[in-house]
């Protein structure tokens, strides 16, 4: 883990001594990777796959600009998703992501009718690029390590055991729900951790925050970074790069990567099956 | 007890008075006689619909599995419920790791493992293994012999006389039921959620035979 976490320090560290620019895209990415790897963790360890994981990292970004003092309300934000899981896990993505959706459209109101300007609500605070990205890097260090401490632990054995089932879990002494609400809490509070990154690093808020943009971002680039955690920041990086170079001949063109990217998974699962 | 189970607007048990003491108790019954879900019951992963459990004069009727696994009631669950994506010993550390390995030592040779890799039997093993290594006051066995070969299904056989002279042990099973028959104490047998006959060997053991053997 320690060469891992050496060699990521190095590619994050790399873009720093670049122009401003390239340093804004690769915090973007950062932040973004942050919020990729805090999915990767529901996905795989918790066995939930959300399409709304933009839902947490929205809230948590609006309630920064709204007022800083709301912030303490972000470690309850698991509770949204705890109340999705009694849908059930094939119907949890699509409730998770119509949830964004919702939380989308309702947002483009409140920033109309509330105190919001044109861009959004305006952030209370800033920090320079270079502070900035120093913080948002030893955040996605730190996530990516306690994710993978986490992972190896008794806690996410406990985790798993739930994952893969939950009668042979309860079985042994293990209380699904529980387990659950600590997995879907540390999940929602690094997603929170992107959301609030996001805002200082834009100084506003905007609806675009629930965008399909944020709320399939973590899905698309795990599945580019074939479900490895560390793949995740490299993946991460790889689909904002590609965004906002291509953005500039063609707008909207992460949905074009996405699509690329869905029907990529169809084709190979579809090979997969036929072997 | 008397237990009333519903599922999906079926009635499972109707009215079932069930006492696991000391010994060993053989439950019996054709299929989808509620067998399985009595024992879940016990071990808290249903909730009747009408009724109580006690234990030791006490209600558990509401107490959740983790908190039952502390009381001592322990169950095997059938079709080789285990996490599969999780190693052998994964698996294990969920009990006492070293004892379950005393009871099938075949398991440490696969040890790294992971549950989706191994054949049914040795994952009946895992089931088993974890299950007999936990400090138990009730142990609840359910198709305990399900994927074993013969050598292994002696074994556990044998297992089960000894955890019954500390605890009480509840089997539920289809296979060797005439070896179970012998070491048996109590009979239950159980026919479309009703209790047909409980009582001593001798007379379960005519019961049964007149019904399945």
């Amino acid at each position: 883990m320690l060469t891992k976490i050496l060699l990521i320090t190095l590619f994050l560290l790399f873009p720093l001594f670049l122009g401003y620019y390239t340093t804004f895209i690769a915090l973007i990415s950062i932040i973004l990777g942050i919020l990729t790897i805090s999915w990767h963790f529901m996905e795989k360890e918790i066995g939930w796959v959300s399409f709304g994981h933009s839902v947490p990292f929205g809230i948590a970004a609006y309630l920064l600009a709204l007022n800083p003092t709301l912030l303490f309300l972000t470690p309850f934000i698991f509770l949204i998703f705890l109340f999705f899981s009694f849908f059930g896990r094939r119907l949890f993505p699509f409730a998770t992501f119509i949830a964004s959706i919702a939380l989308w459209n309702v947002s483009h109101y409140f920033v109309l009718n509330g105190k919001g300007g044109e861009e959004g609500f305006g952030v209370p605070f800033s920090m320079s690029l270079g502070n900035l990205y120093t913080l948002s890097m030893a955040l996605l260090l730190f996530c990516y390590v306690f994710f993978e401490i986490i992972s190896k632990s008794n806690l996410g054995l406990k985790i798993k055991a739930v994952r893969d089932d939950e009668i042979a879990a309860k079985s042994v002494g293990i209380d699904p729900i529980r387990f659950k609400i600590v997995g879907f809490f540390f999940s929602t509070t690094f997603a929170s951790v992107a959301g609030v990154l996001h805002a200082v690093s834009f100084s506003h808020v905007s609806p675009s925050v629930f965008s399909p943009f944020y709320a399939l971002f973590p899905f698309v680039v795990s599945k580019i970074s074939f479900d490895k955690r560390w793949a995740c920041i490299v993946g991460s990086f790889v689909i904002v790069s590609l965004s906002h170079s291509l953005s500039a001949f063609l707008p909207e063109t992460h949905y074009i990567l996405y699509s690329v990217v869905l029907m990529m998974i169809a084709v190979v699962k579809k090979n997969a099956e036929n072997l | 007890m008397k237990i009333l189970l519903e599922k999906n607007y079926r009635i499972i048990l109707n009215f079932v008075d069930f006492k696991l003491e000391k010994g060993i108790t053989l439950i019996s019954g054709p299929n989808a006689s509620g067998k399985s879900s009595l024992l879940k019951v016990l071990a808290g992963i249903f909730i009747p619909d009408m009724g109580k459990v006690f234990l030791d004069g006490k209600d558990i009727t509401l107490l959740p599995p983790s908190e039952r696994v502390k009381l001592g009631i322990v169950l095997a669950p059938e079709r080789m419920k285990i996490a599969l994506n999780l190693t052998v010993e994964d698996n294990l550390r969920f009990s006492d790791v070293e004892k379950a390995y005393e009871f099938f030592p075949e398991l440490k040779k696969i040890s790294k493992r992971r549950g989706k890799d191994l054949s049914g039997g040795e994952r009946q093993m895992v089931v088993l293994a974890r299950a007999l290594a936990m400090d138990c006051r009730f142990l609840l066995l359910d198709e305990p012999f399900q994927g074993l070969h013969g050598d292994i299904r002696i074994r556990l056989i044998r297992i089960i006389k000894e955890i019954s002279n500390r605890a009480a042990v509840a089997v539920v099973t289809h296979d060797e039921i005439e070896e179970v028959l012998k070491i048996a104490e109590k009979i239950y047998v159980l026919v479309s959620g009703k209790t047909k006959f409980s009582g001593n060997r001798e007379e379960g053991e005519i019961v049964i035979k007149e019904m399945f053997l």
